[in-house]
């Protein structure tokens, strides 16, 4: 290729990477944190069947905890719409 | 038949394959805590089998969303046939094979580990049969929602996917050889990266809500005593599990219909 087909093709390429990285940015970033707070909450159904008179204590954890997990989600969010809007 | 067909023969395969896998794994969780709980409790063996179906017949369901894309893919050959050069319209056929593919694999693997777990629990605790069945139920149709995301994208995507953008670079070739359609780029890039997205985005999220479901179910038949706060505490949680299959849908449907 020569150099001004090169030029041509930079501008639709970066484009192009920047759309397919917002795309896996977000689906990789869903992926863990989905796993995550569902393993979180399953442990607490299995604390509070054990112990039901913790409820409120459990319940608690678990939201904060899950909370916490969930920043990672809102991250990938964030930088894929810069992505797709940048 | 050019690229986009060939894209889309592939992506059908891709689809029913991954589908297949997930569901499949899945039926046998289910089966086997089924053969594990008539062992247990021979007397209730009607009942435990037909709960076993119940919970099969929902399992089902992710694997036959992806034949239906697979059989969608495959009758919109005669489509590829016009553009036979399409980067974009390739990208469409596979990104939709994938998303179902890889939604299906999550929600049908976790609707079998709730049906497992479900089963497990009835034998340890037979008389509460009928409410570990309601709460599998639940479970089971709240782990199938990632699939249903990844089917609606996969369905945007068979049937056209991203507006593509004017064309740019349209004569410039490769090694003077192959059309190298950089307007249809990111229209390419838009669809892949949508696709992955969901497919991905709905995998933990599926995969999440059905662990939790299956702790509940297990749950519940040990502490039938505790069922209003066992049912709370997943409830609650399942629904901040499902969030980020939900911006993954954001995300997606942003990527689809063009900022």
């Amino acid at each position: 290729m020569n150099e001004e087909t090169v030029k041509l093709l930079i501008g639709p390429l970066v484009q192009a990477f920047a759309l397919l990285g917002a795309g896996i940015c977000m689906g990789l970033g869903g992926l863990g944190p989905g796993l995550g707070e569902g393993y979180a909450a399953g442990k607490a159904c299995e604390a509070v069947a054990k112990r039901p008179e913790e409820y409120a204590q459990i319940f608690r954890t678990m939201l904060v905890g899950q909370a916490v997990t969930e920043s990672c989600a809102i991250y990938a969010l964030v930088v894929s719409i810069i992505l797709v809007f940048h | 038949m050019g690229i986009a067909g060939a894209a889309a023969l592939l992506a059908a395969g891709l689809a029913m394959g991954l589908g297949a896998l997930g569901s499949g794994f899945g039926l046998g969780l289910a089966a086997i805590s089924a053969i594990r709980a008539v062992e247990r409790q021979p007397a209730k063996r009607t009942i435990l089998f037909r709960n076993m179906l119940v919970g099969q017949a929902v399992t089902e369901t992710p694997a036959i969303f992806a034949l239906m894309v697979a059989l969608l893919l495959y009758f919109s050959l005669e489509r590829a046939l016009d553009a036979p050069w399409s980067p974009a319209r390739a990208a469409a056929f596979l990104g939709a094979g994938l998303c179902i593919g890889v939604g299906a694999l999550g929600s049908g693997f976790g609707s079998g580990l709730i049906a497992h777990d479900a089963l497990d629990g009835m034998s340890a605790n037979p008389s509460s049969q009928g409410s570990v069945l309601l709460l599998m139920l639940i479970g089971q149709a709240w782990a199938q929602t990632g699939c249903i995301f990844a089917l609606v994208v996969s369905l945007f995507l068979v049937s056209g996917g991203a507006p593509s953008a004017p064309a740019g670079a349209e004569d410039l070739r490769l090694w003077s050889l192959i059309p190298l359609a950089g307007g249809e780029m990111a229209g390419a890039a838009r669809n892949l990266g949508s696709s992955l997205a969901m497919g991905l985005g709905a995998v933990g999220s599926s995969l999440g809500i059905a662990f939790a479901g299956g702790r509940a179910c297990r749950s519940l038949a040990a502490a039938p005593a505790a069922g209003a706060r066992i049912r709370a505490v997943y409830f609650i949680g399942s629904a901040t599990a499902q969030s980020p299959s939900v911006f993954s849908l954001i995300v997606a449907l942003i990527l689809l219909l063009g900022a």
